[in-house]
């Protein structure tokens, strides 16, 4: 009990001091320009979800969640589908340098670039699904390692029904790094929101946060993010209700 | 659980110095005046006394998307800035007054071959700069002329519609690839545009504006001063505002030294956006330094006005400036 109080309280606390060093910060800059204090971007937070222009700020959080969940779900089904093929170690090999490459191209080149090809709307879910792809291939990679070839084989010899090789055999190898790889939305949401920022697209968090920052709105600029971070913390929450349940499933 | 507490109590303490390191000096009154600039055509009305007075002042030609910063972390003296940025940091309570103007509007519609602005009903026109200043007078001249906008990727029958790119080099490209048959984009970018483009012509945007208003451009950017001056430096201040409203006119008569001394001042790390310029495309950045008079007070108030009427007061802060926003002459 004293445990479970100890992992609830150190969390908390943890925030509770990043608070307290933001509200001594915003003291000492003493300008709301430059860093507004924690209880200044909370009303404005409250204001952006509650106000009378709610509904623009909901509209644009909707369709940045859309362009994000689209981006992880492409990502997620082409890294598999390449994780797949990758079994075969001469596919794997041939993919190598490809993935090499998208790991290493620098974001913000991925993203000009997607500017140019690509409508604003949906620039951002490509720019996403560049940067996603060889961390997931990676991951699903991994878990097909594991996956034991003498066991496969014998499964293969006594003709265990496909139904019942995915039941018992794939489905619980491959579940625990899919409910990881939950977290790949909140990186996705991340990068929507930054090419969505560059690419002007309307209807968008990235488009209120441009919006924010030339008008000098520091404490929406700093609500808006919020929004995103407590996006990404209900994903984390999720990813970890998801492994708590595991066994159970 | 002794051992996190001091922990605790280490990181909270630390947090308690943060206030002693954010005491900064208070500056001289001997000290050279600090002047910032954005690079493009604003900077081009400083370029003569970057050239002729560039020891007597700390000038400094920033990325144009880091002028506001210094206005709102007050380490400039002067600054030219946008002039919706700058009603709109005075509404919320920087003390930077309007001193002088710089530009009385850089701004050209490009299309291929010849056009008028009812061509653009029913197309796609590429923008930059969205909700500042490029944005705003363009919304504001086709609302004058009746034209209903709206911000799509696709075309709209009866309407403009407004895409918008992060600049104008990002316009460029778009007319160039047929990506949008017409842009907005600001001079030079706009004689660039007419030898990279085929067929590419201008239609001033500033000449669009006096058939409504009845005068040519419109202030596109100001020459602000910190308030704090004008108390404790007025001096030197009017002094700078004599010898700006002097030279404000060499940039067109001596265009390749302009840009060589706008890039000799700019800031470490900031490439000059302006490699090349001629007579005539400095002429046509609209370079006007005249000193705030009733005449440039009417002017500033009805753009304001006129970025209300369009219902975008939040980029100037919500609403007009009082009248202490000005520095008469």
């Amino acid at each position: 009990m004293r445990r479970k109080l100890f992992n609830l309280l150190f969390p908390i606390g943890a925030v509770a001091a990043l608070v307290a060093i933001w509200a001594i910060a915003a003291a000492a800059a003493g300008d709301r320009l430059i860093l507004p204090s924690p209880a200044e971007t909370a009303a404005e937070f409250f204001r952006m979800i509650g106000g009378k222009t709610c509904g623009k700020f909901w509209a644009a959080f909707g369709m940045t969640l859309v362009r994000s969940l689209l981006a992880y779900v492409c990502a997620g089904a082409a890294a598999f589908g390449f994780a797949f093929l990758s079994r075969n170690e001469y596919v794997r090999r041939a993919l190598y340098p490809i993935f090499s490459v998208l790991r290493a191209v620098p974001t913000m080149a991925v993203i000009f670039l997607f500017l140019i090809w690509v409508r604003a709307r949906w620039s951002p879910v490509w720019v996403a699904v560049t940067v996603l792809l060889p961390t997931m291939y990676a991951a699903f990679n991994q878990a097909f390692d594991a996956f034991d070839a003498g066991l496969e084989e014998m499964s293969r010899v006594y003709r265990v029904p496909l139904r019942v090789r995915l039941q018992k055999m794939y489905v619980p190898l491959l579940l625990p790094p899919l409910i990881d790889s939950l977290s790949f939305l909140s990186l996705s949401i991340k990068l929507v929101v930054a090419a969505e920022a560059l690419a002007m697209t309307a209807t968008s968090l990235g488009a209120l946060l441009y919006n924010a920052n030339i008008t000098f709105e520091t404490a929406r600029l700093l609500a808006v993010s919020l929004a995103a971070v407590l996006a990404g913390f209900v994903i984390d929450g999720l990813t970890f209700t998801g492994k708590r349940l595991l066994p159970w499933i | 659980m002794k051992r996190i507490c001091k922990l605790f109590s280490l990181i909270l303490c630390l947090c308690l110095c943060l206030p002693l390191v954010a005491c900064g000096s208070k500056a001289s009154t001997t000290d050279k005046l600090k002047v910032f600039a954005p690079d493009g055509a604003p900077a081009l009305a400083l370029s003569g006394m970057l050239a002729e007075d560039g020891d007597k002042y700390d000038f400094t030609v920033v990325a144009s998307s880091s002028i506001g910063s210094k206005l709102v972390d007050g380490s400039a003296d002067l600054a030219i800035v946008p002039t919706n940025a700058a009603v709109n940091l005075y509404n919320k309570g920087k003390d930077y007054r309007i001193a002088a103007l710089a530009t009385v509007g850089n701004l050209y519609l490009i299309g291929k071959g010849d056009f008028t602005l009812s061509d653009l009903t029913g197309k796609t026109l590429g923008v930059f700069g969205q909700n500042n200043v490029p944005d705003l007078v363009l919304r504001a001249l086709l609302s004058d002329n009746d034209m209903e906008t709206v911000v799509s990727d696709e075309a709209a029958a009866g309407k403009v519609a407004l895409r918008y790119f992060a600049d104008g080099p990002a316009v460029m490209q778009a007319i160039k690839k047929g990506v949008v048959p017409f842009g907005l984009l600001p001079e030079p970018a706009a004689t660039a545009a007419l030898k990279n483009i085929e067929g590419a012509t201008l239609s001033d945007v500033q000449a669009e504006r006096q058939k409504i208003t009845g005068s040519y451009g419109f202030p596109q950017a100001v020459l602000v001063v910190k308030g704090s001056l004008l108390e404790d430096r007025k001096a030197d201040v009017d002094a700078f505002l004599t010898r700006y409203a002097t030279l404000g006119t060499w940039a067109e008569e001596h265009p390749q030294e302009a840009v060589a001394a706008v890039s000799a001042h700019m800031a470490e790390g900031v490439e000059a956006s302006i490699k090349a310029l001629t007579k005539e495309t400095a002429k046509r950045c609209n370079i006007r330094v005249d000193r705030i008079d009733e005449t440039a007070r009417n002017q500033v108030k009805s753009f304001m006005q006129d970025i209300i009427d369009l219902g975008l007061s939040e980029s100037i802060g919500g609403k007009l400036p009082a009248d202490t926003i000005f520095y008469h002459a």
